[in-house]
């Protein structure tokens, strides 16, 4: 078992503190160890004993260098991922102790995933594939299909609804990426560092996009992400290395 | 076996085994060149041994259904061969008059015992023959007074007791052996199929029945069923060799049997046996028919009504005949199996196509860092060619295994007491190795052409192949195209081989394997010719379908070959739409769907107006084949290209069931965008099921055809007498007997005039017979019937044609009962039937098809060749060739007693009473007149046994064929495999959305499903339509009895088997994918 240590904390901004301090905790950590069994039978501890709170509607990027474990506290918060050991939260649901089954419906009502590849699968449409999770979630075809277009026009792309991905530039695979992340009206938003793939441009503009639908939508987002850039564009900052959180930052204090 | 599609087997072994070598020397060329690209290949095989497994399975199917079927004919050839040996033992040749050759009546068959001995003076001391004895042969009643049990046709056979022993002793069923001269007085021997029939022993006495006199004989041995053990008159030129299903025999001194069929000093057979024993003896046949032809060509020979007998080579004959009734098997075998072969064809390229998908990465890096896109090429037939040697062995092997089990099941199946000898020549191992490891070969090679081509930094990032508007979907459409060339190429062979000429059907598969090599002898042929192909590939490929089409048009024109014409015209279809796709902007989607339809069309055109627009040409069995691969392509073509709309229609009935919906959408969209896999998966599973189903409708509509009542004239009890028993008043006969005739309404008697035939002759043509028709006609030997007025009142066999003037069937019946100068002759006159092809002696009526419903009415003559008397018949009908029982002419007995008196053997058709059971009349009728020799049967029973027989050939048949669904289940086993690799992030994507992990799994059963479940509905849907153009053909049949059956249940089996197996396949991906780790998954690359 890793050791768990205390990160050190920057103070939070009164911004945040206004902002945040009174909204309900909608994911917390206790705990959270993660460790990986490697090929010749190594063991990788991949979070060393992680405690985390965010509260309803923040921005929270996690960052930190190759291999610190950022992707990892990502699939283990949203229930992706197995933990080893320890406790999360969500909406005061202990999540790792669901099975595959609610786990997998908890997330499909409560969560939207943004990733850096887009994972948008080829033989779909923009449409169909955004549809997909209203689908899953037994939202009557006609309607998911309303809801669908709609989000796509929230991100702009409803004209290219019935283009496939292959067909789609980078920015607008995000967008349709996005849009299906938020298609049921998720209480939480994770996004794997959404920019990863795009130029400067459209970095930027799906960076305004996710700030404008959180604030608008009073959603939680969590990005992963290696962009200092997009860190600088949320309210808190959780940096990582080596499995652990080693310090928080308040981007609206600076 | 010896030949095959016409050519001998040497010949197609020495041609597929240079081919072969041609493939070996390839790939040992890049061993000794390219180690490393060869090494590269070979290391690919273990590294996923599950999937390994499932290519050799996939690829050893073609080696076993080609093994299977030759050793089929090897096996059928040598067990008839050893029955050949056992049932004529020493005998090599017989000296007897040949029936065939002068339409002989009974007496003329019988020659003098001065014969045999001048024969026996002549050939003294002649070092090549070992051993001769006259023999006297009848048919004669037998009977076991004690069981209670008869046999009317016995065959009696008299052999002389000093010149027997020269043959060597007899074997008796005990496994001993018995010396004729130990028969002490009053002894008879009997054979093993008497013994059983009668129910006799040693010891027992049996009495034989022969010109209206009894005679007690005691058994003295159960001997073994030999020609000299009885079994002689299946055994000489007045029979067909030696008998496949045993005969009952009974043997006494030729002394006795002169007494029994009352012809003191008269022989109708010498038996010969040549030096050497019963297998080399055979190699003597010709020295031995030289010395004895002689004796009976001369003028001085002493022979009856101076018809002579002559010598026949009868061993030698009957090997023949062995050989080829093993050739006959494997042709339909290998025929049957080309479906399979076809599936396995696409199935090869499948996992080629497959394999290449998975290692595109790999390959790109390989490309980046230096290597040639021939170096991929040689890699993969590096690679193949293992696998295909390992696969070919293992299909091999397994293919000996189906052979023997086919062959014991037909065995059993048709009773046929043959000794059953497994055998597999190595000429046939080595073709059947050749041909499948040179079909795969060549087959991965031309996947590897495909495969090898791709764009290094696409394919090093694992991204879609970049394609720009103009080429989009051309690289799918070329390789189909090469594909399908290949297949046609294939088909075409053996068909010009058949049909025009074996060396030209040799040419083209020389021309066609040299094509398939062009790209590698890119380097030495195309650069110093100048064809710089390039781009302009894709014209190549139109020009050479549009010519190729064209040529085999023509060809099948001016040869009157069906196949090569429809080939061509669908040829030069496929040359139009891919030269439109190259030279136009019109979307695939239409060129293809409008190509699809157009050969949809001109595939399912009612014959009648295939005929009318292209000409009558001639078709045979190959037209099943070639006709099946030509729809499927176009059927598979239209789905593929249209399958979006199935998803329309899908997706709004999973609608209603909206848990399952994403799955289902899932299942569809993943083959729709896979065009090429998608269409080869479904294209395997058309073919087998489209084969199967064409078969199961023939058959269960032919067989319910024949086994209706109406094929045996409402009638329900055959109630046949002895030759030596002359019965013609069936009521009185039983009520003299003390039986009771309560139970029979009707009695028809039906007499054959003569057991060797009649002469007739048609002497008037219809106005639609041309001059061809009558210049040909002669007369033929027939079997001629006459019926009592109480049959033709109360028959009502169907007739297929009716002569004008009548109304109905029921018509015509009733005029032979009112008018003895009318006739009606069965199908088989008029339907082509044959002797052999070669020596046509059976009567045929001329100007009248099997299509034909109206005849004018035709006279024919009708002829005793002993008595030289002749009568006019008119026909007015032709039987419906359902009525399987009844061959030959049919008149009235008016007309018949002129020529033969009361006729040679007396047959009842009863009708029973109400309620009464048919089969308890039938053995009331047999127990009352067993000493008669009268058999008594069901009409129903014997429709049954012989329908029992026929089914079980055919389910045997489609049981082999259905070896064809292995592939199309395999093939989705390698899709959903690779599937779930290939797909592996997108299953991670799914379950973070909420795809919990049975919805996954769901989604790759209902894949699977869809594919197979399109696939075999099309394939069926095809063969639906196919079978109900057949049926309403006059090619296949003229009968009005045939109506279209649908076996629903044989088609549920099929296809329920064949979906549940691809589910069962598909299970383990599927339940694989539902347990991808969601994190991992989405990490995957």
């Amino acid at each position: 078992m890793a050791i768990a240590q205390a990160p050190t904390k920057e103070t939070a901004s009164d911004t945040w503190e206004a902002r945040f301090k009174e909204q309900p905790v909608v994911i917390e950590a206790r705990d959270l160890v993660k460790v990986y069994q490697s090929g010749d039978g190594v063991d990788v501890s991949a979070l060393r004993g992680v405690n985390v709170q965010v509260h309803k509607g923040e921005m929270v990027a996690i960052m930190g260098p190759s291999g610190c474990g950022k992707t990892t506290m990502l699939n283990c918060l949203s229930g992706l991922d197995d933990v080893t050991s320890g406790q999360i939260l969500i909406d005061g649901t202990d999540i790792s102790t669901l099975s595959d089954n609610a786990r997998t419906d908890f997330r499909a009502r409560n969560m939207g995933f943004v990733f850096q590849f887009y994972n948008l699968l080829p033989v779909l449409n923009a449409v169909e594939n955004v549809e997909l999770p209203l689908l899953v979630s037994g939202v009557k075809p006609s309607l998911a299909r309303e809801k669908s277009l709609a989000a796509l026009d929230v991100v702009g792309v409803r004209n290219w609804a019935g283009h496939r991905p292959a067909q789609l530039s980078g920015g607008q695979r995000q967008r349709v990426t996005i849009a299906r992340a938020l298609v049921n009206e998720p209480a939480i938003v994770w996004a794997d560092e959404p920019t990863g793939d795009l130029d400067s441009k459209n970095a930027d503009d799906i960076m305004s996009l996710m700030q404008q639908l959180n604030r608008e939508k009073h959603q939680t987002f969590v990005i992963v992400t290696h962009d200092s850039g997009v860190g600088a564009r949320t309210n808190r900052i959780i940096h990582m290395l080596d499995g652990l959180i080693v310090n928080e930052e308040y981007p609206d204090a600076a | 076996m010896d030949n095959l599609f016409g050519l001998s087997m040497t010949t197609i072994m020495i041609v597929l085994a240079s081919i072969f070598a041609i493939c070996l020397a390839s790939v040992a060329y890049v061993a000794l060149r390219n180690r490393l690209v060869f090494m590269l290949g070979l290391r690919n095989i273990p590294r996923r041994r599950a999937q390994s497994v499932l290519i050799v399975v996939g690829l050893m199917l073609a080696s076993l259904i080609i093994t299977a079927s030759l050793a089929t004919g090897d096996t059928i050839d040598r067990s008839i061969t050893a029955a050949v040996y056992d049932g004529l033992g020493e005998v090599d040749e017989i000296v007897a008059v040949d029936i065939d050759d002068e339409a002989a009546t009974r007496d003329q068959l019988y020659f003098s015992f001065a014969e045999f001995e001048e024969l026996e003076a002549e050939l003294e001391g002649n070092p090549n023959v070992d051993a001769m004895t006259p023999a006297l042969t009848d048919t004669v009643n037998v009977y076991n007074r004690e069981a209670r049990l008869s046999e009317p046709t016995t065959s009696l056979a008299g052999v002389s007791v000093e010149r027997v022993g020269a043959f060597g002793p007899y074997e008796t069923v005990s496994g001993g052996s018995f010396d004729f001269s130990d028969l002490g007085e009053g002894q008879a021997l009997i054979n093993e199929e008497l013994a059983d029939n009668v129910d006799a022993g040693v010891g027992d006495t049996i009495t034989i029945v022969a010109q209206g006199v009894e005679h007690d004989y005691e058994v003295g041995a159960v001997v073994k069923t030999t020609i000299l053990g009885g079994d002689l008159q299946g055994g000489g030129p007045q029979g067909g060799g030696v008998s496949l299903s045993s005969r009952n025999g009974v043997v006494v001194p030729l002394t006795g049997a002169q007494r029994i069929v009352g012809r003191p000093g008269q022989i109708n057979y010498i038996l010969i046996s040549n030096t050497g024993d019963e297998k080399s003896g055979a190699a003597l046949t010709d020295e031995v028919i030289t010395a004895v032809s002689p004796v009976f060509e001369s003028d001085e020979a002493q022979v009856t009504n101076e018809i002579k007998p002559r010598i026949s080579p009868t061993k030698l004959n009957n090997l023949e005949d062995a050989e080829e009734i093993g050739n006959i098997f494997s042709l339909i075998f290998v025929v049957f199996g080309l479906f399979s072969i076809a599936a396995g064809i696409l199935l090869i390229f499948l996992i080629f196509v497959m394999l290449a998908a998975e290692r595109r990465p790999e390959m790109g890096m390989a490309r980046a860092v230096g290597m040639k896109r021939s170096h991929l090429i040689q890699q993969f037939i590096s690679e193949g060619m293992a696998y295909d040697v390992g696969a070919a062995f293992v299909g091999t092997v397994l293919g000996v295994g189906v052979a023997f089990l086919l062959v014991t099941i037909m065995i059993n199946l048709f009773e046929v007491d043959i000794p059953l000898e497994y055998s597999v020549s190595p000429r046939s191992l080595i073709v059947a190795l050749c041909l499948a490891m040179s079909l795969t070969f060549i087959t991965i090679f031309i996947s590897s052409l495909n495969t090898s081509r791709l764009n290094i930094v696409a394919a090093i990032a694992d991204l879609p192949q970049p394609t720009t508007r103009r080429r989009r979907g051309r690289g799918e459409i070329a390789v189909g195209f090469v594909l399908t060339l290949y297949v046609l190429g294939l088909i075409t062979v053996p068909i010009i081989a058949l049909t025009i000429n074996a060396l030209a059907g040799l040419a083209l598969l020389l021309v066609m394997f040299v094509g398939a090599l062009i790209p590698v002898l890119r380097r030495t042929l195309y650069r110093p010719l100048g064809l710089a192909l390039g781009q302009h590939r894709g014209h190549v490929f139109s020009v050479m379908a549009l010519v190729g089409g064209a040529l085999l048009m023509l060809l099948g024109q001016s040869g009157d070959v069906l196949a090569l014409f429809t080939m061509g015209f669908s040829l030069f279809v496929l040359g139009v739409v891919f030269f439109l796709t190259y030279l136009t902007k019109i979307p695939g989607r239409v060129l293809w769907t409008v190509a699809s339809l157009v050969l949809l069309v001109f595939w399912l055109l009612p014959t009648d107006v295939q005929n009318t627009l292209f000409g009558e040409l001639n078709g045979d069995f190959e037209m099943f084949f070639v006709s099946g691969v030509f729809i499927v392509i176009a059927s598979t073509l239209f789905l593929v290209y249209n399958a979006d709309l199935l998803l329309t229609v899908l997706t709004l009935i999973a609608g209603r069931f909206s848990s399952i919906l994403p799955a289902v959408r899932m299942a569809v969209v993943y083959p729709l965008a896979s065009r090429l896999r998608t269409g080869l998966t479904l294209a395997m599973f058309s073919l087998i099921m489209f084969a199967l189903v064409v078969m199961a409708i023939l058959n269960t509509s032919f067989l319910e055809a024949q086994s209706s009542d109406e094929a045996v004239g409402g009638w329900d009890v055959l109630v046949t007498t002895s030759p030596n028993t002359e019965i013609s008043d069936l009521r009185g006969a039983i009520e003299a007997g003390g039986g009771s005739t309560d139970e029979l309404a009707d009695v028809g008697r039906v007499s054959l005039a003569s057991l060797f035939g009649s002469e007739a002759e048609q002497v008037s043509w219809p106005s639609t017979a041309d001059a061809e028709d009558e210049a040909d006609t002669e007369s033929g030997v027939v079997s001629l019937w006459a019926g009592d007025q109480e049959f033709l009142e109360n028959n009502r066999m169907p007739l297929q044609v009716i002569a004008e003037g009548y109304a109905d069937e029921a018509a015509v019946w009733q005029a032979l009962a009112e008018d003895p100068t009318l006739a009606v002759v069965d199908a088989s006159t008029i339907t082509g039937f044959t002797n052999d092809g070669e020596e046509d002696v059976t009567f045929r009526i001329r100007g009248v098809d099997a299509g034909d419903n109206t005849m004018e009415p035709i006279e024919v003559a009708l002829r005793n060749p002993l008595a030289g008397e002749e009568t006019r018949v008119t026909v007015i009908g032709v039987l419906d060739e359902t009525v399987i029982l009844a061959t030959g002419v049919f008149t009235s007995q008016q007309a018949v007693e002129p020529l033969y008196g009361d006729g040679d053997l007396n047959q009842f058709f009863v009708n029973t009473t109400e309620g009464a059971d048919d089969k308890e009349v039938a053995k009331g009728i047999e127990s009352t007149l067993v000493e008669q020799g009268v058999q008594g049967q069901s009409l129903q029973e014997i429709l049954d046994d012989i329908q029992a027989q026929q089914e079980g050939f055919l389910y045997l048949l489609e049981g082999f064929m259905s070896l064809g669904l292995v592939v199309g289940v395999a093939s989705l086993g390698v899709i959903s495999l690779r599937a779930v690799v290939e797909r592996r992030q997108q299953i991670g994507m799914l379950r973070a959305v909420g795809f919990r992990g049975s919805l996954v799994s769901l989604a790759f059963m209902l894949e699977s499903g869809f594919i197979a479940f399109v696939g075999m509905g099309a394939g069926i849907l095809a063969a639906f339509m196919l079978s109900y153009n057949l049926l309403n053909s006059d090619e296949i049949s003229g009968s009005s009895q045939i109506h279209y059956v649908i076996p629903w249940g044989q088609i549920m089996l099929f296809a329920g088997l064949a979906f549940v197996a691809s589910l069962i396949m598909t299970w383990f991906p599927a339940r694989a994918a539902s347990r991808v780790p969601v994190a991992e998954a989405l990490r995957y690359e």
